[in-house]
């Protein structure tokens, strides 16, 4: 039995080359989730689309061997970690910081609508 | 005065008529030489002139010493301004992890134009994310093609309910300044693998733009060619380097609410979610679920 996870996945074509821009990405992730869980955590599976170079030496001490797919850039995750609580949890922060980025939000809307108009 | 010259405007610039400056007295200058195209006057007369040595040479004497351009002064960074903060946690960042060489760029004042890439890309990013504008596009533009970064999961959201885009940013002007921070600071980590690996590599020189004013200064970089063999011939892993020790409070408040959701789930929803999400469902959206 497979166990549910959840994949983390991005493709953006305006981006070329991206290798750096992939790695710098999912390796953010990678560094977000072990935040959450734990700092010998690893993902069930990784993957790039750019061939196996230095930067698959550097995963694999990172991830412990994890087997690194040539295909397209996701990560699998365990999705029974998404539960799991964040070390700096500030539902007031939390809330200011999303309710000021909806108002910023908001205010470009109005200024490309009266832009546009 | 120029009533006094008349009809011998030339006069007005002659070292004859410079009373004020000492050095310019009693020195003689040909009618022929105004004020403007003078090195050109002061050529041919100096070619046509039996006393054409002299005459330039006098010429020569009266002409300001030519000095090279200053250096354009960096940009100061006032604790008001807006990218402060980002400098001083890029600086902070760089000295954290023993980028010396990024660390010393940053507090070069030469390089004040990489923490401008770097606050930029940071504020770029920050405002890209709430970009109504962008989203619209990236919508219009995931119809047809996969776009940006999607968190698919089989438990809440649907499959392909979230679209984000990370380290990519509003336009390419910011996504190139995106690329020109990671590219210098993958010179950093080169020159940390340059001096623990190969201590004698091959640099080549390379215009650097410093400040807004396009003013270039040669600076020494290990060229990627030198640097194949220090690598094992293999591309450096920077991204991958750089992005497990990145501080999401680079993004501002897109960073605080990532890293001050309840639960994982819901701080990976925030990253990928402000991209799609209508801003009043963000506002009313209940904070902390998983």
């Amino acid at each position: 039995m497979i166990a549910p996870h959840s994949t983390i996945a991005f493709s953006n074509p305006d981006i070329w080359p991206r290798r750096r821009d992939a790695e710098f990405t999912l390796s953010i992730f990678y560094g977000l989730i072990r935040r959450a869980v734990s700092a010998d955590w690893v993902p069930e599976t990784l993957s790039f689309e750019h061939d196996p170079n230095r930067a698959e030496q550097s995963y694999c001490e990172t991830a412990r061997g994890l087997p690194v797919q040539p295909a397209h850039q996701f990560a699998d995750i365990s999705a029974g970690l998404l539960d799991r609580a964040m070390p700096a949890a500030d539902l007031t922060l939390h809330r200011s910081c999303t309710t000021s980025l909806a108002e910023r939000l908001l205010l470009s809307a109005a200024c490309s609508r009266s832009r546009a108009g | 005065m120029p009533s006094a010259l008349g009809s011998r405007p030339w006069r007005a610039n002659s070292a004859a008529t410079r009373g004020d400056r000492p050095s310019m007295r009693g020195i003689a200058v040909s009618p022929s030489i105004s004020t403007t195209d003078r090195p050109a006057r002061a050529k041919r007369s100096a070619a046509n002139d039996p006393a054409g040595p002299r005459l330039h040479h006098r010429y020569r004497t009266r002409l300001r010493p030519v000095q090279s351009r200053p250096c354009a002064k960096p940009r100061d960074f006032p604790s008001s301004h807006p990218h402060s903060e980002a400098i001083d946690r890029l600086r902070n960042f760089a000295e954290d992890h023993a980028c010396g060489g990024m660390s010393q760029r940053v507090n070069d004042a030469g390089s004040a134009h990489f923490s401008t890439d770097f606050a930029e890309f940071a504020q770029s990013a920050n405002n890209g994310l709430v970009c109504r504008k962008m989203r619209q596009q990236h919508e219009e533009r995931s119809q047809t093609r996969s776009n940006g970064l999607t968190l698919r999961t089989k438990q809440i959201p649907p499959a392909g309910a979230y679209r984000q885009e990370v380290g990519s940013t509003r336009n390419d002007r910011a996504r190139d300044h995106c690329f020109r921070a990671l590219s210098e600071l993958d010179r950093c980590l080169q020159d940390l693998a340059a001096s623990t690996v190969n201590a004698s590599v091959n640099r080549i020189a390379c215009r650097v733009r410093h400040g807004t004013r396009h003013t270039s200064k040669s600076r020494w970089f290990p060229s990627s060619r030198s640097m194949r063999p220090a690598l094992g011939g293999r591309h450096s892993d920077v991204g991958w380097a750089t992005g497990g020790t990145f501080d999401l409070l680079y993004l501002g408040d897109i960073g605080r609410s990532i890293l001050t959701a309840s639960t994982l789930g819901a701080a990976l929803r925030t990253f990928a979610g402000f991209h799609r999400t209508d801003p009043e469902r963000l506002r009313g959206q209940p904070h902390g679920r998983g």
